[in-house]
């Protein structure tokens, strides 16, 4: 029997690694005992134990990785070592699912990967922006998923890439679809006949899911940063993005989603969409946007409406806005069954989202039904926004936020409903839904303790192929007691006429034009 | 200075370790959170200098300007849960530990039993037995043993962890044991503790010291679930001590 080790000078590798290494030498023809530990006084004391201690592995100290080894053979022990050093040297290098070593800057990688027109950069802010000029200059397509970009950066880089004519898509670009390749945080959408072009990932994510709801497909989903449409860049790339889906014959209708843009930009969207070509939609949410026709542009108010008139567009049907959830079973009943509940003084709607355009929607909603004068008021927090995000990862990834804000929600005693966006796909959660049912059991049980009851209102941005699965996620929220509408222009108008009662729903169904 | 996938450690001019990581809660009292990638750009031996409110490290710049500071500090128990419900959390999580697979189970109980008759000899004991046991830069049995400090100082600051002697005797055993492990060890005697810890401890509800404790088992490979280890291992003694059939409020356990 020969008992050796292999010591690694002040080095370490994660326990996970080292008890997968340990297990592996184990299977080894002719081993029969393998630890791999840092060589503290303890697990010493453990290698002596086992029979694994030896002269080198007693020379190593606390701060020294020790692979210790026993064998029914020298051979057989020296084959264990070289293949003990083989897999702590793989384990030094990040391996792809290949087994390649990955790429660390981006220059190696587009040596390597012959034929690439696109790098996703997601790098800290100060780094950002000559990471995107480094791949603009090499011919590449840009998605910056990076934040924190100073605008004359973005300015600068934008201007390079129309001379080049490639897309700069961001900063704070968080979602894309290319040719029916999910970039960001994406969903797991159909590729069909409409394209994109987005200011906000929430936004674009919610009709493009939308749109799968209803058997339509994208041909693209073109982000272009939330900064796109301000005065100072001017829809530098919302207008590059019109043009390339106007030219581009896979793509039948066009639909340009985004906060209000500076008024100048608007007229120049407006008029790249209606010279397109192609019948358009834009929903640019901000207040006053009513719903109407432009020639071939359609506007829209929700997210949904845009949705749905990109629908009838690429069928060759006729679009109206979307009244109230005419077929929802039993919708007055339920709103009249909600609201019984709750007590007089109940007339808040707390919103606690997720995504920054889906907060700007139901912001929107709920002031339009205040301003009809029922009554209600609302607080809805995007807990995706930079200053909640500070030292936190963001709330569709760790729900710990929003479990604190649906606390206090549930401890406002004016509170009728709790109002949240729940957004599956690539790069969210593995169970959001799964993680937030317990504070909404909790928030109802604990109103029910003081007496008064609280609504549970939500919509769940995805679709049945996504990793979460969509029914999966309804069930979770319906069964901790949730009502879970299919959008969330839906959603939020529920919330209103539960908070709101009958003057509510007659505000709402007055703002729609039903 | 060592530098690993998404953490960087710096030797600092007291002799103790600043650890550099991403966003999100301090996974260390000693750490700070910076941009994300900021730890990978770091070459190891590079010199690090603190400079007009800035830390250079070889080359790079990180302003500390405006950097929030984070107490550390394990508060006395106030309302928090109860030590039943904490545990209850902590079981949910379902992530194995090499301490309760029964790594160092004697040490474990000399632990327990030093927590049940509030000798401190015991504790120290069982605590040498820990330090440097088990898998993972910061092996098994010291992330349990900050898992039973941070209970001593949440219930009963004022007991074994300010025994005469206490603190000397397990700063002595810190070289049994490596860089990193020892300077958690050496702020847990003193009562600090890495954010995602103090959230478990203060936990005031249910709900929420399940989703702290599922938060803090996602540190490191083991050490959450080495440190819940711990936390049981505490409580289960400090509860024996009380001669109650289950252990008593973390808050109400002073």
């Amino acid at each position: 029997m020969t008992t050796v080790a292999l010591v690694k000078r002040s080095a370490y590798r994660d326990s996970v690694l080292l008890l997968d290494l340990a297990r592996e030498l184990r299977a080894l023809p002719g081993v029969r005992e393998a630890a791999a530990l840092m060589a503290t006084p303890a697990n010493q004391e453990l290698l002596a134990g086992s029979g694994l201690s030896s002269e080198d592995a007693l020379a190593a100290g606390p701060n020294d990785l020790v692979i210790a080894i026993r064998a029914e053979s020298a051979a057989a022990a020296d084959l264990a070592l070289a293949r003990a050093e083989a897999l702590v040297a793989a384990r030094d290098r990040p391996v792809g699912p290949a087994g390649r070593a990955l790429p660390r800057t981006l220059d190696s990688a587009w040596r390597r990967l012959e034929g690439a027109n696109l790098a996703l950069i997601s790098v800290p802010g100060p780094f950002a922006a000559a990471e995107a000029r480094r791949a603009l200059l090499r011919g590449l397509h840009v998605m910056l998923f990076s934040d924190n970009v100073p605008v004359e950066a973005e300015i600068a880089l934008k201007q390079l890439a129309r001379r080049r004519g490639l897309l700069m898509m961001g900063p704070d670009c968080g979602t894309a679809y290319l040719a029916g390749v999910p970039l960001g945080f994406a969903n797991a959408v159909p590729r069909g006949r409409v394209g994109l072009v987005a200011a906000s990932g929430t936004g674009l994510q919610q009709v493009a899911t939308l749109l799968a709801d209803s058997g339509e497909g994208i041909s693209h989903g073109i982000g272009v940063g939330g900064r796109d449409m301000s005065e100072a860049v001017g829809g530098a790339m919302a207008l590059v993005a019109i043009d390339a889906l106007a030219a581009e014959p896979a793509t039948e209708a066009i639909v340009v989603v985004g906060k209000p843009p500076a008024p100048a930009v608007r007229a120049a969207v407006a008029a790249r969409l209606r010279a397109a070509g192609k019948p358009a939609v834009a929903c640019l949410l901000g207040r006053g946007a009513r719903p109407g026709r432009e020639g071939s542009l359609t506007i829209a108010a929700t997210l949904e409406d845009a949705a749905r008139a990109a629908v009838a567009a690429v069928r060759g049907h006729a679009w109206t806005p979307r009244p109230f959830g005419p077929e929802i079973t039993g919708l007055r009943e339920r709103l009249t069954s909600a609201r019984r509940a709750l007590a007089p003084g109940q007339r808040t709607v707390r919103g606690a989202y997720a995504g920054g355009t889906l907060a700007d929607e139901a912001r929107l909603i709920l002031d339009a039904v205040r301003a009809g004068g029922p009554g209600v008021t609302s607080e809805i927090v995007d807990l995706g926004a930079d200053e909640y995000t500070v030292r936190r990862a963001h709330p569709m990834i760790d729900p710990a936020a929003r479990i604190a804000e649906i606390g206090r929600a549930a401890a406002d005693p004016r509170t009728a409903v709790i109002l949240l966006d729940v957004v599956l796909g690539h790069g969210a959660a593995a169970d959001p839904a799964g993680d937030l049912a317990p504070a909404l059991e909790a928030a109802r049980r604990s109103a029910r303790a003081h007496g008064r009851d609280i609504a549970l209102v939500a919509t769940v941005v995805g679709t049945d192929a996504d990793p979460q699965g969509m029914r999966r996620q309804i069930a979770r929220l319906e069964g901790a007691g949730a009502w879970v509408l299919p959008s969330n222009a839906q959603a939020a108008r529920a919330a209103a006429c539960i908070a709101g009662g009958e003057p509510a729903l007659a505000a709402i169904l007055a703002e729609a034009g039903a | 200075m060592s530098v690993h996938a998404s953490t960087a450690n710096l030797a600092w001019h007291d002799g103790g370790l600043v650890t550099l990581h991403g966003p999100g809660d301090l996974g260390a009292p000693f750490a700070a959170a910076v941009p994300a990638g900021i730890a990978a750009r770091l070459q190891p031996g590079a010199l690090v200098e603190r400079r007009d409110g800035a830390l250079n490290i070889g080359g790079l710049t990180l302003s500390l300007r405006g950097a929030e500071v984070v107490d550390a500090a394990m508060p006395r128990a106030g309302a928090g849960i109860s030590a039943g419900a904490l545990l209850a959390a902590a079981a949910r999580t379902g992530r194995s530990s090499a301490i309760r697979a029964g790594l160092g189970h004697e040490a474990c109980a000399a632990v327990a039993e030093g927590l049940a008759l509030d000798d401190p000899a015991l504790l120290l004991r069982g605590a040498r037995g820990l330090i440097g046991l088990g898998p993972g830069l910061t092996p098994a049995g010291d992330d349990c043993l900050v898992g039973v400090l941070a209970v001593l100082h949440r219930a009963r600051p004022a007991g074994l962890v300010a025994a005469p002697g206490m603190r000397a005797g397990m700063a002595a055993l810190l070289t049994r044991t490596t860089a990193v492990a020892a300077e958690f060890l050496r702020h847990a005697i003193h009562g600090l503790f890495a954010e995602p810890l103090l959230a478990l401890a203060t936990a005031d509800t249910e709900d929420g010291a399940h989703a702290a404790a599922r938060r803090l088992c996602r540190r490191g490979a083991t050490s959450g679930a080495d440190t819940l280890a711990g936390i049981a291992l505490a409580l289960a003694g400090l509860g024996r001590g009380r001669d109650e059939p289950s252990p008593g409020g973390m808050g109400s356990a002073a």
